[in-house]
């Protein structure tokens, strides 16, 4: 202490004025208050229940309340008068009070006056930060066009900017992870076989066999979705699952088929092949409701149940059981079309076979089949769609990927950006994503961004990809914003018909200078000069006239405590336009496999193990990998090696080890072995969304390994466009740095 | 010897300058007049090293320079930091590791007690500034018990932590001395109070 005299002294002595400028943070004295004493508990008595909050701790948009106190999120529950979760919510539901008043939130805008990657920020206001963003996108704009500028959106707050860029702004340069990471695939196959995306509609309450195809329930955590599945197995349905991993689901079934990764394809036909040769398929349905029954059985043949064994590394007689179940209890049979089905580029033709696979079983529209959900309708309010013809389309220009979902492959956006042609792509916006940690090859994507002349983030958290952001904005969480409308129906369709209307309320009031999506994206528009163009003016607005189109009003659904219930409509029964395509003409017309066609991968390179990965039920990827309440339910994500491999490797649980794989690359973090029985020998597993690279995020930083970072052989769904994910090899790299090779 | 209202004064008007220069740093805070009380309070504590710190500060670069250094100083210590954030200047960080917390509202509920409401629900209860501005209004009310029981149970616990996060790391000698003032004067010691 460098002052001479002490406090008490000193303020004897001097005298200061009032500071200059007033205080600005408290209001006037109150007078007769009635408050208890700050360090006695203050009970529940006072807290206030807050209805109309909708989960975006994941994608399932669970209905649930908020308890507040004093404006302060202290509990989050299922809304009791919820027909689809109910009182239940999950754990990452539970925690999402912690991702509301996480210490690392992004509170304000922010500019990075160092080096991308290395990023030193300042805090500037939101007329600043929003005066560069809109100018620097104009100065891409006006040098390279709209196509200059490429989006990654992703989350409900997202879809109104991707909106403004794609339709107003008209780049078709947006990528969306969900699509093409993720179930971009699955959709755009069962489009092209039964006309519609599929979701995850399969009966499983009333059904008599769950098929689940890599799928995992129990680790994959939707509530109503488990409800479903809880249900079936609760009223008896046969279980098979098919995974090289003893998955929480396998642990349920009646039949587990440790399948070889990859040889899925392979293993469909086979069963086709099978239900076809002893006539044990639904020959009524597929002659009203099916075409290329003929070519399917063709190709299907190419598949014995002896061939496809030695293929898929299974007994033969697995495969003859699964048909047995499957043909003794059709049509009454879920074949789970799974979600992220990006895996190993090959992955159009699988979904494709799941799709024909319940064809060929009539499982569709029946009691405990393929039912999609008759929910409300409400009319969505966004960006009208401007005159922007294709000829900067990407998909055009390199003719390919002709079935790929909604935007543009990420690979193809990537690679443009890389090689200048057909064009420049110098700006970027992402909304909610972290790139860094949905595309394959991280190296590739840094070099993409460095590239840039403009990189501007929206994110609640100082994500990965936030580093390389020139502009950052802190956006309000979905506990602190209007937006997206759930809609649904009774979780279980043997209760009586109910539709559900559930519009996201806020919780609470956002804190420190976060904005919401609708505001930041007007404000946006109008310095990019489509003032004109903007459709709603905020998102009261916005959601006020979505609720119109469906007879509501926010004051009504809060009266009615967040959610509007209405009678429903039996969903069972065929659509009477159905028409199951086993052979799509025009998906051959396109050049590509007419019928589902087993395509093999590479196979698994001597002294290595193929690299697979899943979901944890606490965590939800990278959205809340910095979670401490989550990070203390499950800290690190374990590396499942087979029990005879790691005697072999003198590997044993709790063992600390880092990855690297074929091309090279090694994780940066290191995770526990998880010795077990359960898995293939030429497999290794671990969950995915470990491991954040960006120091910001003090919880999740380093923690366990980004199984993102290993994979960076880039393989792509030839009608799709999407990545798949499954391609790398790994060996062991021991804490003495000794790398070890995987035994056969 | 100044009488005990006056006593009160100082310090209510020395906890509403320190609250001014940890705030945001814009041309509108740290103005000249600031600046100037800042000199002065360092001159009167015998400081004359920080005296003369700030001085050259003041006189070393144009007043546009300086506000623009102490803005990125800031978000680095105080708002968002590659790596890491240095010091956030929330109580509850420090007693919960959260913002918002029990401590957050152990806090409010003590401004409530003395009759006080927060204007703007944007910023947590316990940040730095928010907290120098109730001691100030506190301090202007001669509330002296009122004083030492925030300090004790709601200041000073955390302040300690936070300020040896800021002092373990180099920092803006600007924010170093505002660190020390603020120390110097919330700190509890057999001749602490303002009065005999």
């Amino acid at each position: 202490m460098a002052f001479t005299l002490n406090r008490r002294r000193f303020l004897q002595t001097a005298a200061f004025a009032a500071a200059s400028v007033p205080i600005s943070r408290f209001a006037s004295a109150e007078t007769g208050n009635d408050y208890n004493s700050p360090l006695l508990s203050p009970g529940t008595a006072n807290d206030e229940t807050v209805t109309g909050g909708i989960c975006e701790m994941c994608f399932w948009r669970c209905q649930i309340v908020g308890k507040v106190r004093d404006g302060r999120l202290i509990k989050l529950e299922g809304n009791p008068k919820s027909i689809d979760n109910g009182t239940a919510i999950c754990a990452r539901g539970n925690a999402g009070v912690q991702m509301l008043y996480d210490p690392d939130r992004l509170n304000y805008p922010l500019k990075n006056v160092g080096k991308r990657g290395a990023p030193k920020w300042k805090r500037i206001s939101w007329k600043e930060a929003l005066d560069e963003c809109g100018e620097k996108l104009n100065q891409v704009k006006k040098k390279y066009g709209a196509h200059g500028i490429a989006m990654y959106p992703h989350g409900a707050s997202a879809k109104y900017p991707m909106h403004f860029f794609e339709r107003t702004v008209g780049t078709e340069n947006v990528s969306e992870a969900s699509f093409f990471q993720c179930r971009g695939i699955r959709d755009m196959a069962y489009i092209s076989t039964i006309g519609t995306p599929p979701g995850e509609h399969v009966d499983l309450p009333n059904t008599k066999v769950m098929f689940f195809l890599g799928c995992h329930l129990g680790e994959n955590v939707h509530v109503s979705h488990l409800k479903r599945y809880l249900k079936g197995l609760e009223n008896g349905a046969k279980l098979i699952v098919v995974d090289p991993r003893f998955s929480a689901s396998a642990a349920k079934a009646d039949i587990w088929v440790q399948i070889k990764p990859g040889t899925d394809t392979a293993f469909l036909l086979s069963i086709m092949n099978e239900l076809i040769k002893t006539k044990k398929y639904d020959a009524d349905f597929i002659d009203e409701y099916t075409d290329g029954f003929g070519r399917l059985a063709k190709e299907a043949a190419k598949w014995p149940v002896n061939k496809a064994a030695k293929e898929c590394d299974i007994p033969g007689a697995q495969i003859r059981e699964v048909v047995k179940v499957l043909a003794d209890n059709s049509p009454h049979v879920a074949i789970h079309p799974g979600r992220h089905v990006s895996w190993y580029g090959n992955d159009f033709q699988r979904e494709r076979a799941m799709a024909c696979l319940m064809g060929l079983l009539g499982a569709i529209g029946v009691k405990g089949g393929f039912v999609k959900p008759k929910g409300p309708k409400v009319k969505g309010v966004s960006w009208a769609k401007g005159e922007h013809d294709d000829e900067h389309s990407l998909k055009e220009h390199y003719e390919k990927h002709y079935y790929a979902p909604p935007g543009t492959p990420t690979d193809l956006i990537r690679d443009t950006c890389l090689s200048g042609d057909p064009y420049p792509i110098k700006g970027c916006v992402i909304w909610g994503q972290n790139p860094i940690q949905t595309i394959p090859n991280q190296e590739l994507t840094i070099k993409s961004l460095m590239q840039m002349d403009f990189i501007m983030c929206v994110d609640i958290m100082p994500t990965d990809i936030t580093m390389y952001a020139d502009i950052l904005l802190p956006e309000c969480s979905y506990l602190e914003r209007y937006d997206y409308i759930k809609k649904g129906t009774q979780w279980n369709f043997a209760d009586p018909h109910q539709q559900f209307i559930a519009p996201r309320l806020p919780l609470v009031e956002p804190m420190f200078e976060r904005k919401e999506s609708i505001w930041i994206t007007n404000e946006l528009a109008k310095r990019m000069g489509y003032q004109d163009k903007i459709p709603v003016n905020d998102q009261v607005e916005k959601l006020e006239k979505e609720l119109a189109s469906a007879g509501l009003s926010i004051k009504q659904i809060q009266e009615e405590e967040g959610i509007h219930l209405q009678p429903g409509k039996d969903p069972y029964g065929v659509d009477e336009d159905l028409e199951v395509l086993f052979y799509n003409e025009d998906v051959a017309d396109n050049e590509y496999p007419g019928v589902p066609t087993y395509i093999p991968v590479e196979e698994v390179p001597k002294g290595y193990a193929r690299l697979v990965y899943g979901r944890s039920p606490l965590h939800t990827f990278n959205r809340s990998q910095n979670n401490i309440w989550l990070y203390n339910g499950m800290k690190t994500n374990p590396i499942w090696i087979n029990d005879k491999v790691a005697a072999k490797l003198g590997l044993k649980d709790g063992h600390f080890i880092s990855l690297v794989n074929d091309e090279g690359v090694e994780s940066t973090g290191t995770s526990v072995v998880k010795v077990t029985p359960g898995i293939r020998k030429d497999t290794i597993y671990m969950a995915h969304g470990y491991g954040s690279r960006n120091p910001m995020m003090s919880i999740g930083y380093n923690k366990g390994i980004d199984d993102q970072e290993l994979i960076s052989k880039l393989a792509v769904d030839p009608e799709t466009g999407a990545h798949g994910m499954r391609n790398n090899f790994v060996k062991i790299k021991r804490k003495d740095g000794t790398v070890q090779d995987i035994p056969a | 010897m100044n009488d005990i209202a006056e006593q009160s004064a100082n310090i209510s008007n020395i906890y509403s300058i320190l609250a001014q220069g940890m705030d945001y740093p814009d041309f509108r805070r740290l103005n000249g007049e600031y600046f100037t009380q800042l000199i002065s309070i360092l001159e009167d504590l015998g400081g004359e090293t920080e005296a003369e710190t700030v001085r050259q500060l003041i006189n070393s670069s144009n007043s546009n320079n300086l506000i623009e250094e102490l803005q990125v100083e800031y978000t680095r210590l105080f708002i968002t930091h590659y790596p890491h954030t240095v010091a956030p200047p929330f109580g509850s960080v420090y007693m919960d590791h959260a913002l918002q917390s029990k401590f957050t509202e152990k806090t409010a509920s003590f401004y409530k007690i003395k009759n006080f409401s927060l204007v703007d629900s944007s910023i947590p209860p316990d940040h730095l500034v928010t907290e120098l501005e109730f001691l100030a209004l506190l301090t202007s009310t001669q509330d002296r018990d009122g004083e030492i029981q925030f300090l004790n149970d709601l200041f000073r616990p955390w302040f300690k932590r936070f300020q040896q996060q800021i002092t373990s790391v180099p920092c803006h000698p600007y924010y170093r001395i505002m660190i020390q003032l603020i120390d110097f004067f919330t700190q509890e010691d057999e001749d602490y109070g303002i009065h005999t």
